[in-house]
């Protein structure tokens, strides 16, 4: 459950974030840090780990700090609730800004959009602003 | 008299039978009249009717002490036009069923847009306005109706306009409950006509690298610009565009 008191302060901010590119990259580094957000995380098997997934969002140079720290810091906040998904980390090189997040299995938006419900295009996806 | 008679024949014989007007001349609302139960030789017939009053009120003058002959025939007048009024009501009730059942088959058939609708319903109440008289087909009403639905120009404007129900406008989209409902049944759910998972491609998915040339420039230019991140991260593919 997502904590009131961060509702009310960040509902103005819950359906802006900062336009990126976003890549897939397997985590090189994934047994030397902490993967509590990682909730398919279990014990090892014998044998070979499977390669690691995160989602590196590359943040565009045009987007103002403020902005990328704001997104930043709402999604550390929000770190743990199950709806939303968990910041790993964040580097920042020059001007620019990625944050690590995890990687999710996905379809095309326009064959996911083939299945979803005429109600469902409109209370979800038309309202965040997407289409 | 005769000047009355030669201009409006039925109120010479109103006044020369002294008849109430209402029941003298029995008329029906225009949507009967509209169901083409009387015939082409309707209105003819009431001339006739009258004309025949006419002579018959000429003959009364001229024979005078026939009253009691007159009011006879009167009666049968009367009676006849009875019979006639109870076959019309029939041949009506007929018609009005038929009418009902085709609205009924339409109905099925298609979903209307509100908007077109009421384009129609103001095309079939102005069809509704000219009613001729010299009508005497009842399948033509039937003609004139499926037009009107199926939105052709209509161009029997000397029919008479068959008797129209207003039919109440559906929108075509469906209310918010319905909605719902349906969100709750069928596309709430995450999976397919076949009962297969929409997800269940997910964990079969393997690396798929980058086959357009742009991506990979832009791949390795993001592992060039940005310093120490190839070695942490190896880059596979780009996703897509973040909002």
């Amino acid at each position: 459950m997502v904590p009131s008191y961060l509702l009310r302060h960040h509902a103005e901010y819950c359906l802006t974030g900062t336009f990126s590119s976003v890549y897939k990259a397997e985590d090189l580094l994934y047994d030397k840090y902490d993967n509590s957000w990682d909730f398919e995380d279990g014990p090892q098997q014998a044998g070979a780990r499977p390669p690691k997934y995160v989602a590196i969002k590359k943040i565009y140079v045009t987007s103002s700090p403020a902005r990328i720290q704001n997104e930043l810091e709402l999604l550390h906040d929000l770190s743990g609730c199950k709806t939303v998904v968990p910041l790993i980390t964040a580097f920042r090189y020059q001007d620019q800004v990625v944050a690590i997040l995890p990687y999710f299995p996905h379809v095309d938006f326009r064959v996911c959009l083939s299945h979803l419900s005429q109600w469902s295009i409109t209370a979800d996806v038309k309202t965040v602003g997407i289409l | 008299m005769e000047e009355m008679a030669r201009r409006d024949p039925e109120l010479a014989s109103l006044v020369a039978n002294k008849r109430p007007y209402a029941h003298a001349t029995p008329r029906k609302p225009m949507i009967s009249s509209a169901a083409g139960t009387r015939g082409s030789n309707s209105q003819p017939e009431e001339a006739d009717h009258s004309e025949e009053d006419g002579g018959e009120e000429g003959e009364e003058e001229e024979k005078g002490d026939r009253g009691e002959e007159g009011e006879e025939e009167g009666e049968e007048e009367e009676a006849e036009e009875e019979a006639e009024e109870a076959e019309e009501y029939e041949e009506e009730a007929d018609n009005n069923t038929v009418y009902e059942e085709m609205d009924r088959d339409q109905e099925d058939q298609d979903e209307e847009d509100p908007a077109e609708t009421e384009d129609l319903r103001e095309g079939e109440i102005e069809e509704e306005r000219p009613v001729a008289k010299d009508d005497h087909h009842s399948n033509n009403h039937i003609h004139i109706d499926k037009l009107s639905r199926s939105g052709m120009p209509q161009t029997t404007q000397g029919s008479k306009a068959p008797r129209l129900r207003q039919r109440p406008a559906t929108s075509r989209t469906p209310s918010y409950e319905q909605v719902s409902e349906d969100d709750q049944t069928e596309g709430g759910s995450t999976e397919d006509e076949d009962g297969r998972s929409v997800y269940s491609d997910f964990a079969e998915e393997k690396e798929e690298l980058p086959t357009d040339p742009y991506i990979i420039e832009e791949l390795e230019k993001f592992q060039a610009t940005f310093r120490g991140i190839e070695k942490r991260f190896r880059l596979i593919n780009k996703i897509g565009e973040g909002t």
